[in-house]
């Protein structure tokens, strides 16, 4: 080890990042002692990663830019080289291949130990790695050699080598296909069999293995990579040894490829002394309102403090710096968390109200004071009249509501008996539809006084992450609630207490069996998100009997008969479901005659539905086709009778016509059954997969069910990545003709132009690609959705499954 | 099931459970609106009729009675409005209301088309621009009557012929089938991978305009001498592997094939080669490629199924449409010369 540097820096900022690079610059320019460790031979590593050519956008447009490098949207070469000017221009003291290995607090400062070996000392840590992590090595003898990689950008770039891939996770699969074409390639398994990757590769890579395109070593591991032996014949690089069950095998090659995923960096944070809230992998370490971790002078910033965007990141940076330096800075945010008080005052103080708000609200106390800040940028605050309907009955939730002022009256819905419900300053409501992703089921309306903070459903879902407290609160209130809605109308918070205490939330993956026919009958079932179906196994066959869907309950026939269960039920979907014990329940039901008579009148209903569907198993089968191609948590679904559908794809070109020329339906693609088609078009899923990671938060539900994307995407592909169903495609709408559109007329008479609803992908270049899928056609509010319309036949129907399924299993089809 | 043989009693008692509406969405355009334009096209069937039996002239039924001109002008009005079709379907972003009513509309009016043009002729036939477009007319809704039928047969049976799967999966699979069987031959012997290469280049997907709509495709000599070809290869290699198991343990080098004597010398050949590597996998590999052949001509049969039911499914629109252009420019000058003439 080499003796440690001499100076100490007063910061040393880890990782050149946006947020890294910003701080050296604002460092820089102040003239502060400082260093800026990287890596790579080059800046913003991750941003370097991008495609080439890609264009970075820059949301989000509220926050203003205040940093020392510049950044606005556009390609990242024009990025990456204005970066790297204004990091020389500005004098930052960067040192490249510099991967920090080891951080820890002595004396006065800090040591930070590189993997080479040298030390670095600095008063403060920025720590600036992202959450990206480093790729995990194969550890073994020889792996240094410049052949010897973890990713693969082009795989065009190689030809005629013989390429040894290592790991068949996804990445590893995809990179031994594209190699394939070009090379000689190996892919070596540790296993026996392809457990990590996505169905789809699997079935791809096992067809190249047994087509001999890719040969395949399984229950093998890399041993040692060494220089071919004198005389060897093959004529290649080098000798990976692989340690297989049947003794050692030697593999001459020209490359190693070894995908074998990416450490988190969790694990360098922790030994950091950094400490996350709880063990799921997604947390993030916490932070204070000046960016500072649990570790006193160690400062976190960018995607691994929890903000992944990159304007969001630099401000953080100019910040930090200043900080460090003693010299106060007003956040960036401050303009905007102004507006969001102005429903309480004209001119209100920040700090005032950041004090006043977590005490009005239980639920909000357990934030920091920077979670708050981005909470309530993210949320609405705002005063709404007395006696205003906040929302109505039937919509769908993109949010729920905090009542920080007054109170908020719920409803009863129209017919039914129960009171309306009084919410009280401090407590939260909205949150069982938007946690269960059915419409709301009762009007709320403004009491006097009232403000509330809307929260939208990333927001809170964050929240419910970041803290176990906030999670209980909302499992609880959720219980009450929904107990009361659906099981036990009219019960007061008093009666319920007994049955919530006893309640259990557990969650289910996608078919996973919640119980098996013959299982005793002690619990009833009430589903808090996802679907499940009640089935009864002929032979070796699943015959489906009923579906429930969110909000609905199931097994409360067993346990009224007393008998043990007569059918399995399995989650079909990923399902949370809360089990309610039965004695508490029958207990209840025995006090309550009214309640008997209301839960007597379901059970008859239950049971004869599930008699029909066990006189017609087809319909059952029926069902179990459209579950399986989830349109269990579907809200809304395009499905083609194929009797009567004449392929005429009218349907697309309408959508096509309908959305700047780029149809958002494949209606070929996709399962069917029966004459049951269901093409490849969104499903406006009750908890939409799009929706998990979108940076900029673009991805919205509409209040009438419709999940759209937003103009702020920023086209990063991710929605389209977790689409499950393949519905998102990145696309960019055709941009105004300059020469003049033709009429259908000139067309048709004359053929000039294209032929309306022609689905055009002749982009020009440089066009910015944007996330597109259905949007249900909410502009055409009328007319309903013109793949519907433009249907000749009658074959295409938009439905909700609900009402699919009770269509279905009453046998009206 | 004693939970449910315990409660039927109970359900008896009780009565019906409520029933659920039917779905609006889901009719077909046959009968649309419960058959709004059936209806109304059969109603007009029979009013015209009674009208032309009590209608009396003088000079006998023609075109140029009040009737006569009356029908004229709806067939005429008809004929334009019926055409209007292939306007509005294409206006995807300005019309309004389902196109599944117009499509409903136009079948039924169409058809009472036929009633109101023969009437309108009076049964007055000769060579001339009139009876053109009459006739003109009478191929247009023949052709459209096909049309409709088709449209109510076929898409169920593309369906079916389909079995659950797409169109490109199935070309996909044709060309992984292909890959597939190359790879297995290649473990054969160049011969056997000649043969299929040569098979694969015979595939024929699709075919001439009257293969298509008859469905009877010209099929290459190919599959016999597949066939042929590898019925010898089994019987080599049941010669082969009862050769080698004569054949002394010692020599452990394949002999190379001589030259001279190609038949013999691929047994040779495959003779070493089965000795070498182990008859059985031999065998398998074959077996595997039989197989694969054998699904592959079975997709291959069932993708030249749907190109000819999807013809048949569109073949019809290629007459309609041309003769309705024919039908409005002799209907243009059937009037024109009505009213110039006459």
């Amino acid at each position: 080890m080499s003796a440690p540097a001499a100076a100490v820096h007063k910061i040393a900022i880890v990782g050149s990042g946006p947020s890294g690079l910003s701080a050296a610059c604002r460092a820089a320019e102040t003239g502060t002692s400082h260093v800026l460790l990287e890596g790579k031979p080059h800046l913003s590593d991750t941003v370097y990663q991008f495609q080439k050519g890609k264009h970075v956008m820059a949301e989000p447009s509220w926050l203003p830019l205040r940093a020392s490098a510049r950044f606005e949207a556009g390609s990242r070469e024009k990025i990456l080289a204005a970066w790297a000017e204004d990091a020389v221009q500005k004098g930052v003291n960067v040192r490249y291949r510099a991967e920090v290995a080891k951080i820890v607090r002595e004396g006065g400062h800090f040591q930070l130990t590189l993997k080479s070996g040298d030390v670095v000392l600095a008063e403060h840590v920025v720590l600036c790695v992202g959450v990206q992590g480093n790729p995990n090595r194969m550890k073994i003898p020889g792996e240094e050699r410049s052949e010897v990689q973890y990713q693969l950008t082009d795989p065009k770039e190689y030809s005629d080598e013989v390429i040894v891939v290592i790991g068949v996770g996804d990445a590893a699969i995809e990179n031994a296909l594209a190699l394939s074409a070009q090379n000689t390639v190996h892919i070596v398994n540790r296993r026996n069999e392809f457990s990590r990757a996505k169905e789809g590769n699997v079935a791809l890579i096992t067809a190249a293995i047994e087509q001999g395109r890719v040969q395949y070593h399984c229950n093998s591991s890399p041993e040692r990579i060494d220089d071919p032996p004198a005389g060897d014949a093959s004529g290649r690089r080098m000798m990976l040894r692989l340690n297989s069950a049947d003794g050692p095998v030697d593999l001459p090659c020209d490359r190693v490829i070894a995908r074998l995923g990416a450490a988190p960096q969790r694990e360098f944070v922790e030994a950091c002394g950094i400490e996350f809230p709880n063990k799921d992998p997604a947390s993030l370490p916490q932070v204070s309102s000046t960016y500072e971790s649990n570790v006193p002078g160690l400062y976190i910033l960018g995607a691994l403090a929890g903000y992944p965007l990159i304007r969001q990141a630099m401000n953080q940076g100019y910040e930090v710096v200043e900080t460090i330096c003693g010299r106060h800075v007003e956040p960036a945010d401050v303009p905007v968390l102004k507006e969001r008080f102005a429903a309480f005052s004209k001119n209100p103080d920040v700090d005032t109200f950041l004090d006043i708000i977590p005490a009005r609200a239980q639920i909000l106390g357990t934030m920091n004071r920077l979670q708050l800040r981005e909470f309530l940028i993210e949320s609405k605050v705002y005063r709404v009249p007395a006696g205003r309907q906040i929302y109505a009955k039937g919509s769908f939730a993109d949010s729920m509501y905090i009542v920080v002022s007054g109170d908020v009256q719920l409803q009863s819905a129209d017919g039914s008996k129960d009171p309306p419900r009084r919410i009280k300053t401090g407590r939260i409501f909205g949150e069982v539809a938007l946690l269960s992703g059915r419409p709301r089921l009762r009007p709320a309306v403004a009491g006097e006084g009232c403000v509330l903070v809307e929260v939208p459903r990333r927001t809170m879902l964050k929240l419910i992450a970041s803290s176990p407290t906030v999670q209980k609160y909302i499992d609880r209130s959720f219980c009450a609630r929904a107990l009361e809605r659906y099981l036990l109308p009219g019960m007061d918070d008093a009666q319920l207490r007994a049955v919530v205490d006893s309640s259990l939330v557990r969650s289910f993956k996608a078919r996973e069996p919640i119980y098996a026919a013959g299982d005793a009958a002690d619990r009833i079932h009430l589903i808090r998100s996802g679907s499940v179906m009640l089935f009864n196994k002929v032979g070796e066959r699943e015959v489906i009997l009923q579906y429930c869907a969110a909000g609905e309950y199931f097994g409360e026939v067993d346990v009224i008969a007393g008998t043990p269960r007569g059918a399995g039920a399995r989650a079909a979907i990923k399902t949370e479901i809360i089990s309610v014990d039965a004695s508490a329940f029958l207990d209840l039901l025995n006090r309550e005659p009214a309640l008997k008579e209301t839960v007597r009148a379901r059970f008859r209903n239950q049971l004869q539905q599930r008699l029909e569907m066990e006189r017609s198993p087809e319909r059952g089968e029926r069902m179990g086709f459209l579950l399986r191609e989830g349109l269990g948590e579907a809200t809304d679904a395009l499905l083609i009778d194929e009797a009567l559908c004449v392929r005429c794809d009218q349907c697309e070109k309408a959508c096509a016509a309908t959305h700047g020329n780029v149809s958002r339906l494949n209606r070929e693609a996709g399962a069917t059954f029966d004459n049951l088609h269901v093409p490849t078009s969104c499903r406006h899923c009750e908890h939409p997969h799009c929706m998990k990671d979108c940076p900029p938060n673009a991805i919205r539900r509409q209040p009438s069910g419709e999940v759209v994307i937003e103009s702020t995407c920023i086209g990063c592909g991710n929605c389209e990545r977790n689409c499950p169903y393949g519905v998102i495609q990145m696309g960019v709408e055709t941009p105004a003709d300059p020469r003049p559109q033709r009429s259908l007329w000139q067309w048709m008479m004359f053929g000039l132009g294209d032929a309306p609803g022609t689905d055009n992908h002749h982009y020009p270049k440089g066009a910015i690609k944007k996330a597109v899928k259905c949007d249900m056609c909410g502009n055409r509010k009328e007319e309903g959705p013109a793949c519907v319309q433009a249907c000749p036949t009658g074959a295409a129907i938009r439905v909700s499954p609900q009402q699919f399924f009770d269509v279905l299993s009453r046998g009206d089809r | 099931m004693a939970t449910v043989d315990r409660l039927r009693g109970l359900l008896r008692a009780s009565p019906g459970g409520r029933r659920v509406e039917k779905l609006q969405a889901h009719e077909s355009f046959f009968t649309w609106r419960r058959s709004y334009y059936l209806k109304l096209a059969l109603a007009l069937t029979v009013a015209i009729s009674l009208v032309y039996l009590v209608h009396d002239p003088a000079e006998g039924p023609s075109g140029s009675t009040w009737l006569g001109y009356g029908l004229g002008t709806a067939g005429a009005g008809l004929i334009v409005w019926l055409s209007w079709l292939g306007v509005r379907k294409r206006s995807f972003t300005t019309a309004r209301g389902p196109i599944q009513g117009w499509l409903s509309a136009h079948v039924y009016l169409g058809l009472l088309l036929l009633l109101i043009g023969t009437l309108h002729t009076g049964f007055q036939l000769g060579f001339n621009i009139h009876t053109l477009a009459y006739v003109l007319m009478v191929l247009v809704i023949a052709s459209g009557i096909y049309g409709a039928v088709a449209y109510g047969v076929l898409p169920a049976r593309i369906t079916l012929n389909r079995k659950g799967g797409e169109l490109r999966s199935m070309l996909v699979e044709i060309e992984k089938l292909n890959d597939t069987a190359l790879s297995l031959a290649d473990r054969i012997d160049p011969e056997a991978h000649a043969v299929v290469v040569r098979s694969i280049a015979k595939i024929r997907l699709g075919g001439s305009a009257w293969e298509q709509l008859t469905g009877r495709y010209r099929s290459s000599d190919d599959a016999r001498s597949l066939d042929s070809f590898f019925a010898m290869k089994k019987q080599q290699f049941g010669e082969a592997v009862g050769a080698a198991r004569a054949r002394p343990q010692a020599q452990s080098k394949p002999q190379p094939p001589p030259a001279a004597g190609m038949r013999s010398g691929t047994t040779m050949f495959v003779i070493d080669h089965i000795f070498d590597r182990g008859s059985d996998k031999a065998a398998v590999t074959l077996n595997k490629l039989l197989q694969v052949i054998a699904d592959r001509k079975e997709l291959v049969e069932r993708v030249n199924v749907d190109i000819t039911l999807r013809a048949r499914l569109s073949v019809w629109l290629y007459l309609h449409v041309p003769l309705t252009v024919l039908l409005l420019v002799a209907l243009l000058a059937h009037v024109l010369s009505v009213f110039l003439l006459w």
